[in-house]
C-alpha cells in the first residue's frame, strides 16, 4: 500500500516536474530571443552611433554588453558571428559566457577566431533573412536554448547574434517554488488521508466489520441479529447495513415460513398417515378363518392412501361374499370412493342382494352423482358352502382364478365398470367348488407391477406362481405370489395398488375326539394347517394342549362312555376363538389356578397346565350348559 | 420323539428334538430316569420348538433326579416360545434356564 502511494507519488512528481520543464523551455525561449534581440539593437545601435561597423574590431563594444548580460541576465552564452558559407567556416566577433569575470579575455575564444562550423538548416534561413530566430536544444539533457538572429548595421555588415540560455538558471528558481509546493501538497495529502482514514474506519471498517462478525457469527450457526446503526449516517455503507438488516428481517421471515411450511407439510403427512390408518381400518383383517372358509388378504397401497379394496364377511351360516375392487385415480380423492364403494357393497349385501343386484345397485348409486367420471371395476362373489357353489357378477375387473388342480379363469359375466352407465345390467354366473378349492382375486397392480427393467409382472409369472402353490399342501396363495412379486420388482417404486385375496373353501373344523391325549395330534393338526402367523400358532397350541389334556384327565373317573366326544372348534377374523365342549364331570377350570410367587416346584403337583392356557389367551370362558362344560379360549388378533 | 443322550466327563446331556408335549414328553422322563450316576445333568433344548406343562413337568422331574444325585442341573439353548412358558410360571427364576444365544 505504501510502496504503490508511493510510487504513485513518485509518478506525480515526474509528470509535474516534466510539464513545469516545458513550460520553463518555452518561457527561455520567449526570453532568449528578447535577449538576443535587446543584444541585436545594441549591437546595431552602437555601430551606428560610432560609426564603426560590425566586425573583429567591434569586439570591445559587444564584450561589454555580453558581459553585462551575462553577468546580471542569466545568459550562459552570448557571441557573435560572421559566417563563411562556402568554406565552412565562422570568424567570431565577440565570445561572452557567464563564468567570465567582468572585462577578463580568454585565450580560448577570442575575436578574429575562425572555427569550423556549417550553419544548420534554420541558422542559414535566419543568415538569408528568410526567419527572424533559429532556436535549437543544446547541451547536457537538452538542458539550453539557442536563439541566433541575424543584425544588419548602415555600413552593410552582416552579422550573426547568438545567445544561449540555460534551463538550470530559470530551474533553480522554480524548483524551488516547487518544492515549498510540494512539500506543502504532501502534508495537505497526507492530512486529507489521515482524515479519510478516520473518516472511513468510522464509517467503513467499522460497519464493515460488523456485518463481517455477524455473518460470520450467523454461518457458525448463531443467529442472526441486526447491525447497530450509527445515527444520521446516510452513505452507502448505511445503505449496506440497512440492506443487512432488511437481509436478517428477510432470512428471519423466510426461516419462519420454511418452519410454517414443514410444519404444514407434517400436519399433511400425519393427515395421510391417519387416513392411511382409517382405510386400512375400514378393511377387514387381513385373514380370517371363517365357519366354511379361509381367507388371506392384502392392501398394498402405492401411496399413502390407495384406490383398491378387498372385503369378505359371513352373511349367515353357510353364505360368505368376498369382493374385490379398484377405484380408477389414486391417493385421497381414490380413497374417498374407496370408502363410499366398500359401504355401499356391504349394504346391499346385507340387505341379502346377490352379486349382480349388489354391483347393480352400486353403479345405479355411483352413476347418479358423477361428476368427476371417476369408476370402479369390482368383483362380488357370495359362497354358499351348503351348496358347494360359489355365485359372482364382475363389472370389468380382471377375472379371478378358481383353483382346484391348478389356476383356471373363472368365465366372463357382468357388465361395465361402476360409475359410468346408470342403466347397466350385471349378471351373475355360478361355479361349484369343492371343499379344498381355492379362488384368488387381485387387481391389475399385481400383473402390472413393474421392475427395474420395466418389465410387468404379468399373467404367465402369475398363473405359473399359482400352479406351484396349489401342489403344496398350505394353500399360502397370496403369501406366495408376495414373494414373487418381491424378487420380480425388488426395489423398484410401484405406481398402483396391490390387492389380493385368497379365499379357501373348508368347513368350519369341528373335530370330534376321544378322552385320550393321543388325540391332540389333531388339534396341532388344525391349528398348523390355519393361516395364523407361526408364533401364534404355537401359543395356541399350548393353550390348547393345556385344556385338552385337563379335560382328558379329569372328566370321568374311570374310561369314557360309548361314544362320548370332546369336540373343538377353531374361528377368527379379528380373534381367534377355541371352543372345547366336554361331557364329563362339571368342572370350573378358572378356580383353585396355583400363585407362580409361591408355587414350589418340589412339593407342587398339577395346576401348572392350567396356569399356562389362562396366561397364554387373553380370556378364558367357562359355562355349563344342557350337562355339558363350554370351555372358550379368547385371542385377540393385532392387525 | 428322538433323544439323544450323551454321557461325558460325569455330565450326562439329553437333546430331545421337536415338540415336546403331553404325548412326547413321558420319553423323556423314562430316559432321565434310567440315570444311576452323575455329576451334572443338562438338557440341551437347541432343538425344542414347542414346550407345554407335560414338558414342564420333566424338566422338575429331571431338576429333581439331579438333586437326589448330588448333580447341578441346566436347561441351554432354550429358544424364545420355550423360553415363555418357563418365564410365564416363573421356573426360570428357580431353576439354571439358559436362553439360546445367536
Amino acid at each position: 500500500m505504501a510502496v504503490a502511494f508511493a510510487s504513485a507519488f513518485f509518478l506525480f512528481l515526474s509528470v509535474s516536474f516534466f510539464l513545469l520543464r516545458h513550460n520553463v523551455r518555452v518561457e527561455m525561449e520567449h526570453y532568449a530571443k528578447s535577449m538576443v534581440a535587446i543584444y541585436a539593437d545594441l549591437a546595431v545601435y552602437k555601430a551606428n552611433d560610432l560609426e564603426h561597423p560590425i566586425d573583429t574590431s567591434f569586439n570591445d563594444v559587444l564584450s561589454f554588453y555580453g558581459d553585462y548580460m551575462c553577468t546580471w541576465y542569466r545568459v550562459d552564452y552570448m557571441f557573435a558571428y560572421v559566417p563563411d558559407i562556402k568554406n565552412g567556416t565562422i570568424t567570431y566577433l565577440s565570445v561572452n559566457w557567464k563564468e567570465k569575470k567582468f572585462g577578463e579575455t580568454d585565450e580560448d575564444y577570442m575575436a578574429g577566431d575562425v572555427e569550423e562550423y556549417v550553419l544548420t538548416e534554420e541558422e542559414l534561413k535566419v543568415w538569408r533573412g528568410e526567419q527572424q530566430f533559429s532556436v535549437a536544444k543544446s547541451g547536457w539533457f537538452e538542458s539550453g536554448t539557442d536563439v541566433s538572429m541575424a543584425v544588419d548595421d548602415d555600413f552593410g555588415n552582416r552579422a550573426m547574434m547568438c545567445i544561449t540560455v540555460s534551463i538550470s538558471e530559470f530551474m533553480n528558481e522554480m524548483m524551488h517554488g516547487f518544492l515549498i509546493a510540494a512539500v506543502c501538497t504532501s502534508a495537505f495529502i497526507a492530512v486529507l488521508a489521515l482524515f479519510l482514514y478516520l473518516s472511513i474506519r468510522r464509517r467503513v471498517s467499522i460497519p464493515a466489520g460488523n456485518i463481517s462478525k455477524k455473518m460470520g457469527d450467523y454461518i457458525s450457526g448463531g443467529k442472526l441479529s441486526k447491525v447497530k446503526l450509527e445515527n444520521a449516517n446516510d452513505d452507502e455503507f448505511a445503505m449496506i447495513a440497512q440492506s443487512f438488516n432488511q437481509m436478517t428481517d428477510d432470512i428471519d421471515a423466510y426461516i419462519n415460513n420454511i418452519s410454517q411450511m414443514e410444519k404444514e407439510r407434517e400436519r399433511q403427512r400425519s393427515e395421510a398417515d391417519i387416513a392411511s390408518r382409517i382405510q386400512q381400518g375400514l378393511l377387514s383383517p387381513n385373514y380370517a378363518y371363517l365357519r366354511n372358509c379361509g381367507i388371506k388378504a392384502v392392501m398394498k397401497p402405492a401411496k399413502s392412501v390407495g384406490g383398491d379394496l378387498y372385503d369378505y364377511f359371513e352373511l349367515d351360516e353357510s353364505r360368505t361374499m368376498i369382493v374385490v375392487a379398484d377405484v380408477s385415480g389414486k391417493g385421497i380423492a381414490a380413497a374417498i370412493l374407496m370408502a363410499i364403494v366398500l359401504t355401499l357393497i356391504r349394504q346391499y349385501a346385507k340387505i341379502g342382494y346377490g352379486p349382480s343386484d349388489i354391483l347393480k345397485n352400486v353403479n345405479l348409486t355411483l352413476s347418479e352423482e358423477n361428476s368427476n367420471l371417476m369408476f370402479v371395476t369390482a368383483f362380488v362373489a357370495i359362497y354358499n358352502s351348503a351348496t358347494g357353489k360359489l355365485t359372482y357378477s364382475n363389472a370389468g375387473h380382471n377375472l379371478p382364478y378358481l383353483i382346484h388342480n391348478g389356476p383356471v379363469r373363472l368365465e366372463a359375466s357382468g357388465g361395465t365398470p361402476l360409475g359410468l352407465f346408470a342403466d347397466e345390467e350385471y349378471e351373475d354366473a355360478e361355479v361349484e367348488m369343492a371343499d379344498g378349492d381355492s379362488v384368488f382375486l387381485y387387481t391389475d397392480g399385481v400383473t402390472e407391477a413393474v421392475n427395474g427393467n420395466g418389465e410387468f409382472y404379468g399373467t404367465d409369472r402369475l398363473e405359473k406362481v399359482l400352479k406351484e402353490t396349489s401342489g403344496t399342501i398350505k394353500k399360502y396363495y397370496v403369501e406366495a405370489v408376495e414373494e414373487s412379486l418381491r424378487s420380480f420388482a425388488g426395489e423398484t417404486e410401484q405406481n398402483d395398488d396391490i390387492t389380493m385375496l385368497s379365499f379357501l373353501a373348508r368347513r368350519m373344523p369341528v373335530l370330534e375326539l376321544d378322552y385320550d391325549v393321543r388325540e391332540f395330534a389333531k388339534i396341532r393338526e388344525c391349528l398348523l394347517d390355519s393361516f395364523l402367523p407361526k408364533s401364534l400358532i404355537m401359543d395356541l397350541c399350548v393353550a390348547a394342549e393345556e385344556c385338552f389334556v385337563n379335560i382328558c384327565s379329569y372328566a370321568f373317573d374311570g374310561p369314557a362312555p360309548e361314544g362320548e366326544k370332546i369336540f373343538f372348534s377353531l374361528e377368527y377374523s379379528n380373534k381367534v376363538v377355541i371352543t372345547f365342549s366336554d361331557g364329563g364331570r362339571q368342572f370350573d377350570p378358572r378356580r383353585d389356578l396355583p400363585d407362580t410367587r409361591e408355587y414350589d416346584i418340589d412339593t407342587a403337583v398339577g395346576g401348572l397346565g392350567r396356569l399356562i392356557a389362562f396366561t397364554v389367551a387373553d380370556t378364558v370362558d367357562y359355562k355349563y350348559e344342557e350337562g355339558r362344560n363350554i370351555l372358550t379360549i379368547t385371542k385377540l388378533l393385532i392387525k | 420323539m428322538n433323544i439323544s443322550k450323551k454321557t461325558e466327563n460325569g455330565t450326562v446331556t439329553f437333546s430331545p428334538e421337536g415338540w415336546l408335549d403331553t404325548v412326547s414328553s413321558p420319553e423323556l422322563g423314562d430316559m432321565v430316569d434310567a440315570v444311576t450316576e452323575a455329576s451334572s445333568l443338562v438338557l440341551d433344548f437347541d432343538k425344542v420348538e414347542y414346550m407345554s406343562s407335560a414338558g414342564l413337568r420333566q424338566v422338575i422331574a429331571t431338576h429333581k433326579k439331579a438333586k437326589a444325585l448330588d448333580a447341578s442341573f441346566a436347561v441351554i439353548n432354550v429358544c424364545p416360545t420355550v423360553m415363555s412358558i418357563f418365564r410365564m410360571t416363573s421356573i426360570d427364576r428357580k431353576l439354571d434356564i439358559r436362553a439360546k444365544v445367536d
